[in-house]
């Protein structure tokens, strides 16, 4: 996938997020005196991409041995916690550029569970000798506070168009693509500020041009049905009242797609104003109904249970 | 009645009086003996076993067989370290004295109930009941129900542990009939033998209901078990009741275990068939929500629903909080108290059960999708999670304008041959719906070669292949949908099944019947009552029964004999109220003709 061809393999590279790059090179000046660091920033900016510059810059391009790269929204249980990380945090590790620590690149931590980031918070004052961690996530609100004390901070900002766009022309022309501007544009716009969904649009709409000529009309073709079109299939449904179709389109989503419940319910959250359905006076009930369900998704319920709850409800205010 | 009890009055004097557990009398017999002779041991004796079967008579009758007098102390009352120590201080002390006074009587501890020990507000209780067991120069007994806890380790070190078992329902016939001869009276041969039953090998409840049953002549007089509602009385009741409390007796009968959530399943799965009004149905649902809430804050492991996801479902570790489960209880009290748009029957016969079933219907596909996103997840820095919905998307999008270059694409993400077949058959999938479609005669078809792993997929998929004829078919036709759906997965492109219409002529792929009666052909899937037909699954038998046919009580065997076979019994058959049937329309016929 592009995404992995054209991730920047060093913090020059990168082309968005200049101050924070820059903070992160003065740090890397003296390597040794290195702090944990926690990436903070919307999906597709570019914190892992960074992440892994500066696990290379450290380590050298042997790196994968040297660094353990957790995905924590896979592995978030305290378990991962007291065995892997805990296990390899203990390790002294001389890499080839003379530094003499592990480095643990923990990604989604904002998944972590409570006890979990515990356990961790722990672990990162007890190995900081041996180990550095680099802790990545969407919401920095989601990171107890004692792990937070801990870490250098940098805030990711949503990409602007200028760089993204830049970006996205320097792939085209190394794919030698005749992409024009217009189109290059639109998908920033279909990306909504994410660059590696960007990439995902790009090479997706390369695929299927011929002699490498990209217009418009090819890429709205090919673009794959997202999951809000279906969200708001089933959204529209139930405010329309029909609850049993509702319901047969959220089987669809959770058996079928393997989407999450609490993915449903922010899925719908995002469609409701693009829904001409829902009148302005419903639309509050509406996000107050999905705001509940989200709530009572966290409390460890079947989500089953919860979203069918949901969808009647919704179907209640539509037939008012 | 004499003022005795008869637990206490027949209790065993000494322990060749002793009923069962024989192996455990003679180990304990052998541990006593050692506190007879010079050398004593240094353990204690920890008596095992679930309650009435003798641990406490056992332990005192084998004190009066090597002449120990026996110092009780319950363990349940008496917990912290302390009181322990108080208590047993002054009787070591005194025992040191009496152990060879005249009388040649030693002491003997007594301790019930030691599983009682170690709540949160007696620390310390087994530490000090190991201290006195290390220090003891008397011997100690101790008795416990249960001791597979960890916390009972040490505890099971420093005792040698004797394991009694509950009593054979022979055995204590044998017991209930001796006392009643002692005692001149009898019952009943059938009461007896329930009594002896019903007490689970406990000897003490057995000989308790004995005695109430022989004293007051009633024989009915055991406390039967409330009567268990099972799941249409339970769900009746629900849904008829009028206030919480009324539901709440509802649920206290009821036999469908309520620590589980298959009630609130149940329930989930009908509740849009019972309510038809928007807003009741909304209530009713909010009240199910919290009651599930309600059982996510129990914390006990739970059926799975709809999700069997790998990609989200966290993994519990927690001890439930059973003590939160009444409130969950409340609260699904209340989710019947509006006014049912239908009956409770009509809903169980019309409602799919999906909250099992779905799940098994896309497990297939949500393995693979599991399968794939950890490969993408691994070589983009990626969670799982993120590959599903960031990645694969687009990897089918790309798969369905250009299947080698997805190929390729796939190969670089290290997906593996599986992956491929996936992602190519969910790329033909979706815009393919739309053309034509191969339609297969499900009792028999063909498919072109494919590789072992496809193949094993079908099999999987409820395919069966005849080797003979090289046709494959459908095993169980009733399963027709999912089948279908999971056949144009595997095989990447549209597959639908023939199925016969409603016309006379098109009776293949059905199931056929004849009803015994009157020889007339009934298509199962047409059939109102196929739901409680014993025989529709059974392709063997040519004809059909069910309670629409058996009016008399020699039907059944006649039925059997008409098909040739001696078949059990079918399971007891509900009347059905809903008579809108073909078969009911032919009953009636039949009548007038």
């Amino acid at each position: 996938m592009w995404i992995e061809k054209y991730r920047p393999r060093s913090l020059d590279e990168v082309v968005n997020q200049k101050e924070t790059v820059e903070g992160i090179k003065a740090l890397l000046k003296m390597p040794a005196t290195i702090p944990h660091l926690l990436f903070a920033g919307p999906p597709g900016t570019g914190k892992s991409t960074v992440a892994l510059c500066v696990a290379r810059q450290l380590m050298g391009e042997s790196f994968r041995s040297l660094v353990l790269e957790l995905n924590a929204s896979d592995e978030r249980g305290i378990g991962v916690v007291r065995e892997r990380i805990k296990g390899f945090s203990q390790i002294i590790q001389t890499a080839p550029s003379g530094v003499q620590f592990g480095l643990v690149i923990l990604d989604e931590c904002d998944e972590m569970t409570r006890d979990a980031q515990t356990a961790l918070r722990r672990i990162m004052e007890t190995s900081s000798r041996t180990c550095r961690f680099i802790l990545i996530c969407n919401y920095q609100s989601g990171i107890i506070e004692p792990i937070q004390s801990r870490c250098s901070v940098f805030r990711f900002r949503r990409l602007e168009e200028a760089e993204a766009i830049e970006y996205l022309a320097k792939i085209c022309k190394s794919e030698k693509i005749d992409a024009g501007p217009k189109v290059v544009e639109r998908v920033f716009q279909l990306s909504e500020g994410d660059l590696r969904r960007a990439i995902n649009y790009l090479q997706v709409a390369a695929t299927s041009t011929k002699g490498g000529k990209l217009d418009l009309t090819t890429l709205e073709k090919v673009m794959p049905e997202a999951q809000g079109e279906l969200i708001r299939e089933m959204l529209k449904l139930a405010v329309l009242g029909d609850f049993m179709k509702a319901r047969d389109m959220m089987y669809e989503l959770l058996g079928k797609h393997g989407v999450s419940g609490r993915e449903i319910v922010r899925g719908a959250n995002r469609e409701v104003n693009r829904i001409p359905e829902i009148t302005a006076e419903s639309q509050a009930e509406v996000v107050r109904t999905l705001g509940e369900c989200d709530f009572r998704l966290t409390q460890g319920a079947n989500e089953d249970i919860q979203l069918s709850a949901m969808l009647a409800q919704l179907s209640m205010i539509g037939r008012k | 009645m004499g003022t005795v009890g008869w637990t206490e009055k027949y209790r065993p004097a000494t322990t060749a009086m002793l009923l069962g557990n024989e192996e455990a009398v003679e180990a304990f017999k052998g541990w006593m003996k050692q506190w007879t002779l010079k050398k004593k041991p240094t353990k204690a004796c920890l008596l095992v076993g679930p309650p009435g079967v003798g641990k406490t008579t056992l332990a005192r009758a084998g004190a009066n067989d090597f002449h120990f007098r026996v110092v009780e102390m319950n363990a349940s009352d008496v917990r912290t370290e302390k009181a322990i120590k108080n208590l047993l201080g002054p009787v070591r002390t005194s025992v040191t004295l009496d152990i060879f006074s005249a009388e040649g009587r030693g002491n003997l501890i007594l301790m019930d109930e030691v599983d009682g020990v170690f709540g949160r507000e007696d620390r310390g209780g087994i530490g000090a009941i190991l201290t006195v067991i290390k220090q003891s120069p008397v011997p100690i007994v101790l008795t416990a129900n249960d001791i597979d806890n960890e916390r009972f380790d040490d505890l099971k070190k420093a005792c040698i542990v004797v394991q009694l078992f509950e009593i054979r329902p022979r055995l204590l016939l044998a017991l209930i009939n001796h006392i009643l001869a002692q005692e001149g009276r009898s019952v009943p041969e059938n009461v007896r033998k329930r009594v002896a039953g019903e007490s689970y090998g406990d000897m003490r409840s057995a000989i308790n209901d004995i005695q109430a049953i022989a004293s007051s002549g009633a024989v009915n007089l055991r406390p039967e078990r409330t009567r268990e509602l099972d799941e249409k009385d339970t769900l009746s009741g629900l849904f008829a009741s009028r206030g919480v409390g009324e539901a709440r007796r509802t649920l206290n009968e009821t036999q469908i275990p309520l620590y589980r959530d298959e009630l609130l399943l149940l329930i989930h799965d009908l509740l849009p068939y019972l309510y038809t009004t928007p807003s009741k149905l909304a209530k009713a649902y909010d009240s199910l929500s919290r009651a599930d809430i309600g059982y996510g804050r129990v914390g006990a492991s739970r059926s799975r629903g709809m999700m069997p996801p790998p990609f989200n479902q966290p993994r519990r570790d927690t001890v439930p909080e059973w003590s939160l489960l009444p409130v969950a209880l409340n609260e699904l009290a209340t989710v019947g108290t509006e006014q049912v748009d239908n009956d409770v029957e009509y809903a169980m016969d019309v409602a799919p059960r999906l909250s099992g079933k779905v799940v098994d219907r896309y497990q297939y596909r949500l393995w693979a999708l599991d399968h794939l996103c950890r490969r993408i997840a691994r070589t983009c820095h990626l969670s799982k999670r993120k590959a599903l919905h960031e990645v694969v998307p687009f990897l089918v999008a790309i798969f369905r304008v250009d299947e080698e270059q997805g190929r390729e694409i796939a190969l670089n993400l290290e997906a593996e041959e599986r992956d491929i077949d996936f992602l190519v058959s969910e790329s033909k999938n979706r815009p393919a719906l739309k053309g034509p479609e191969e339609l297969l005669d499900p009792t028999g078809f063909k498919l072109p070669f494919m590789g072992k792993d496809k193949f094993i997929q079908l099999m999987r998929a409820g395919i069966s292949y005849d080797r003979s004829g090289g046709k494959f078919a459908v095993r169980r036709l009733e399963n027709l949908d999912s089948v279908e759906e999971r056949l144009s997965d595997i095989m990447g492109k549209p597959l639908k099944f023939k199925r016969p219409e409603q016309g006379k002529s098109e009776l293949e792929g059905k199931v056929v019947k004849e009803c015994y009666v009157d020889g007339q052909k009934i298509i199962c899937d047409e059939c109102d009552f196929v739901e409680e037909c014993p025989t529709h699954t059974i392709a063997s038998l040519r004809f059909c029964l069910c309670n629409q046919t058996l009016a008399d009580p020699m039907a059944y065997v006649n039925y059997t004999e008409k098909n040739g076979i001696a078949a059990k019994p079918a399971k007891a058959v509900k009347p059905v109220k809903a008579a809108k049937t073909t078969k009911a329309k032919r009953v009636v016929a039949r009548k007038k003709g």
